[in-house]
């Protein structure tokens, strides 16, 4: 009877796991020495074509762009989030909890239909736009979107909470102890800020890293809808090698380079003294 | 004390921006005019036009179906399985640790279409399942660590009692371990139902044809023009959302309350 | 003794990868008895324990309980119940559901349930406690809850490991009264584990004393006290001053030993060997002031401090040896010295217990 149900209960997680992530992970990476045919389809043919093109001119522009993206995005996103979870620690932990509701709250709504939100706003008849012009602030219409801007503000807004959420957390558990002793012994604010809460808080830091750097590469439906398809990112590369372009086994060779550069940040995240654990913990 | 205005002012100026487009959107859906540009006066015209606009609605419907199969799911299937990897050693128990972390770490567009490759692989029309299937793919590391982080409180001779007094290995888990377990379970499940909920990238790559999403038919109506009843049906989800925080933030206040007390 | 033998352990040996944790035992407890398992913490006390339970396999040897061996037999089909040391009552359930739990396992019928939860809450005093939840009940009270909850599945042996640790000192106390009357009234076997010297002592029928996993002694209380077989009892049970020494010689009946190369006691012979080491055991209540001459041991010393706790005086003395000695003292004999600035101690035949060899 127990070694029964302890078979049965293990069999859920064996077959997700095999089925839903090693499986499809293997075939991609399978897939990416394949060669591909003009019909949108792979003949088995062994070759490093695809990670050769990966070099070619054309395409580390796309990884350029994308990398910069990202880059800037988390900087913004780390500029916001430190003085954001600071003033919110001091709180009562009653207004605590309800801020940080309110940061999950928006995720409720769709990430599409906030980006559409901004499209209203950022458009050039649009409501920002249309206010500035009205109050004579501008004579000309902004370029607020189909380009950087659009696409840094998008990921800004749709990623900002996952560098709040785990830098929140990091910083919710400093000794407040450590700063009042900090103080006693003369330190200025500045310091007290670099030397004590920054180091304790590295793996929350570096765990919102991780969660904005690497979906700002892959979110492609952003940059389509507030860069206006003008910027390509790795995230557009890969859809379209799968869904218009039809060639396979480039994009498998895309995702897997992608994937390397995940595995980079995770060794970086995990080095700092981040669980694993903890990248799940929103 | 001018420290403190700022502040304050600063916390204010990030929710700004975080609601700012949810906001618009709001404010729009009782818009007399079609266009999002200016308003013109109040209406609840666009919720009648909403409850005529079929395809709209039917996409709502399959969001929810995704949503609500895929957490149940994925909530059942991690909480067990939170459960038999805190307590079982099993062959290939290590790799599946592993793997567990990789849906949450990589870029959710390579999970997107290597989900994709291996449906076409095993000739899987797209469609619900597939995209149902992709959700609980996404979500069951979520719950697995969510019930994790409650297990490893739970004192482990809770369980060595149990069985001295005569439960067997489900009893164990069923009437000791279980409900111990709900307030992980509860937010596991939450998580689950938000990702669900927020996904673009994964439905876009999984869905059929046949298994238009919410998300996915904004996509296509933003390309040929989108309506303002898109609007209302927003605000709609997220009146409906916010009346579901409240209560669960109800229930944590009321919490907070009796521990501060204790 | 006439009392049949409740649980036997043959042989059983438990180790962890190339870690032996216990080794060889072997042990008849009988039924009825209060047998105490005492050592000093990681000794593999709880592991003996969890290996009768069930909760544990053994890695060699067998176990038997009332004349079963329990080879293959899991803890949920075991006829004994443990009281945990952080009680683990199930912290979801009312105490009425966590004493019926052994119960609805075992599928009774709610009637007889019932009846029964009734007659275990009256025996541990809990009538009226039913609805509460663990986290409402004090430490005392939760630890009646467990033995509740264990007893009413009518055990053949009640393990208990460490069941006092979490309890304060008074309580400590009383629930040790209490713990023995319940087992006195019930008649069940009790296997006890405890780092608490003075619980063992005072709880105990027999203590079996361990260290790394193996049996040191295993006696009576008076036994174990009067009359350790080895320095490490002698040591970890009371309070004892030790000397060890070599066999100088035998005559006449009697041995001299030479103490730190300075000091000779005279023992009984006991067929002892020239040059064989022997270690002496002393305990401080016998340890004799005196002002008659003796022929022998008698030791001067000097007084280096003490301690009163109010029936005794506790006093460190200096002396030639290399240890300070350990007295304890009524006040009659602590006022005879409290001014001497050197007085001498006699060591008696009686009151010296010889270890032989270096254990």
């Amino acid at each position: 009877m127990n070694r029964i149900f302890k078979r049965l209960a293990s069999l859920p997680i064996s077959f997700y796991c095999l089925l839903l992530i090693l499986l499809p992970l293997v075939y991609i990476f399978f897939l990416s020495f394949l060669k591909s045919d003009s019909y949108g389809g792979f003949t088995y043919v062994f070759t490093l074509q695809n990670y050769l093109k990966l070099f070619d001119v054309v395409y580390l522009k796309v990884f350029a762009q994308s990398f910069f993206i990202a880059f800037i995005t988390t900087v913004i996103c780390i500029l916001i989030s430190y003085p954001f979870c600071l003033f919110v620690n001091e709180k009562s932990k009653m207004v605590q909890s309800i801020l940080m509701t309110l940061v999950i709250l928006p995720f409720l709504t769709n990430s599409l239909i906030r980006t559409y939100g901004w499209m209203v706003l950022l458009r050039k008849e649009g409501i920002i736009n249309t206010i500035l012009l009205n109050f004579h602030i501008i004579k000309e219409p902004l370029s607020l979107m189909y380009n950087n801007l659009g696409i840094i503000i998008g990921m800004v807004y749709t990623l900002l909470p996952f560098m709040i959420l785990p830098l929140y957390s990091s910083i919710s558990k400093i000794d407040p102890r450590y700063i009042e002793a900090a103080k006693d012994l003369g330190a200025s604010k500045l310091t007290i800020f670099f030397k004590i809460i920054v180091p304790l808080t590295v793996s929350g830091l570096f765990n919102g890293v991780l969660m904005v750097f690497i979906p700002c590469i892959g979110y492609f439906f952003i940059s389509d809808l507030l860069g206006g398809g003008k910027l390509m990112l790795l995230g557009n590369l890969i859809k379209n090698q799968f869904l218009t372009a039809r060639d396979w086994p480039f994009g498998a060779a895309i995702s897997i380079a992608l994937l390397l550069v995940t595995y980079l940040l995770v060794r970086i995240y995990r080095k700092s003294g981040g669980e694993m654990d903890d990248l799940g913990g929103l | 004390m001018q420290h403190k205005i700022l502040k304050n002012l600063f916390i204010f100026l990030v929710f700004f921006f975080l609601y700012l487009p949810i906001l618009v959107l709001v404010v729009f859906s009782f818009n007399t005019s079609r266009m999002n540009i200016v308003f013109e006066g109040f209406t609840f015209d666009w919720y009648k036009v909403l409850f005529e606009n079929r395809s709209l609605l039917e996409a709502f419907k399959n969001t929810m179906i995704v949503s609500l199969v895929s957490t149940l799911c994925s909530t059942i299937v991690g909480t067990l399985s939170a459960y038999v990897l805190h307590r079982y050693n099993f062959f290939g128990k290590k790799l599946i640790v592993k793997l567990l972390y990789i849906p949450i770490v990589i870029p959710e567009i390579v999970l997107g279409i290597s989900l994709l490759s291996i449906y076409t692989l095993m000739k899987l029309d797209l469609g619900m399942f597939t995209l149902i299937l992709s959700h609980i793919a996404f979500s069951i590391p979520y719950v697995i660590i969510s019930v994790k982080s409650v297990l490893t409180q739970l004192n482990p001779q809770m369980e060595d009692a149990a069985k001295d007094l005569g439960a067997n290995a489900f009893h164990v888990f069923w009437n000791v371990i279980l409900p111990n377990l709900v307030p992980g379970i509860i937010s596991g499940a939450m998580l689950a139902f938000t990702l669900s909920l927020d996904d673009v990238v994964i439905s876009y790559f999984t869905a059929g044809p046949g298994s238009n999403t919410l998300p996915l038919k904004i996509y296509s109506m933003i390309k040929t023009g989108i309506t303002p009843d898109v609007n209302a049906l927003s605000t709609i989800i997220l009146v409906f959302t916010l009346f579901i925080l409240i209560l669960v933030s109800i229930k944590q206040m009321r919490k907070i309350k009796k521990e501060a007390r204790v | 003794m006439e009392s049949k033998v409740i649980v036997k352990l043959e042989n059983v040996s438990k180790s962890y990868g190339t870690k032996n944790v216990v080794k060889n035992f072997n042990l008849e407890v009988y039924e009825g008895e209060i047998v105490t398992f005492l050592g000093p913490s990681g000794c593999g006390k709880t592991t003996v324990l969890r290996m009768i339970s069930g909760l544990e396999p053994v890695t060699s040897g067998k176990i038997f309980i009332d004349g079963k061996d329990m080879n293959g037999i899991e803890a949920m089909d075991r006829e004994v119940n443990t009281i945990f040391q952080s009680y683990a009552l199930f912290p979801h359930l009312s105490v009425y559901d966590n004493i019926a739990f052994g119960l609805k396992m075992k599928k009774e019928k709610k009637g007889n349930i019932q009846k029964k939860v009734k007659e275990m809450l009256k025996l541990v005093n809990l009538q009226g406690y039913e609805k509460r939840l663990p986290h409402e009940l004090s430490g005392g009270e939760q630890q009646r809850v467990a033995i509740a909850r264990a007893l009413i599945n009518k055990p053949k042996v009640l393990l208990l490991d460490e069941p006092l640790s979490a309890l304060d000192k008074k309580l400590k106390k009383q629930m040790r009264v209490e713990l023995k009357e319940l087992q006195q009234k019930l008649g069940i076997t009790f296997i006890y584990v405890t780092h608490d010297q003075s619980e063992a002592l005072s709880l105990s029928d027999r203590i079996l004393l361990m260290r790394n996993g193996s049996i040191i002694q295993l006696a009576t209380p008076y036994e174990l006290y009067e009359h350790p077989k080895s320095k490490f009892a002698a040591d970890f049970i009371g309070d004892a001053n030790i000397f060890t020494g070599e066999i100088l010689g035998v005559s006449k009946g009697l041995a001299n030993v030479l103490i730190d190369d300075t000091f000779h006691i005279i023992l009984k012979d006991d067929g002892y060997q020239k040059g064989e080491s022997v270690t002496i055991v002393i305990r401080p209540e016998n340890m004799n002031v005196t002002t008659v001459n003796k022929e022998y041991n008698l030791l001067d010393v000097e007084m280096k401090n003490y301690s009163y706790d109010g029936a005794y005086y506790t006093v460190f003395a200096k002396s030639s040896l290399k240890k300070d000695l350990k007295l304890l003292l009524t006040k009659e004999k602590f006022a005879n010295i409290q001014n001497k600035k050197i007085w001498k101690v006699f060591f008696d035949f009686d009151d010296m217990v010889v270890i032989r060899g270096n254990k």
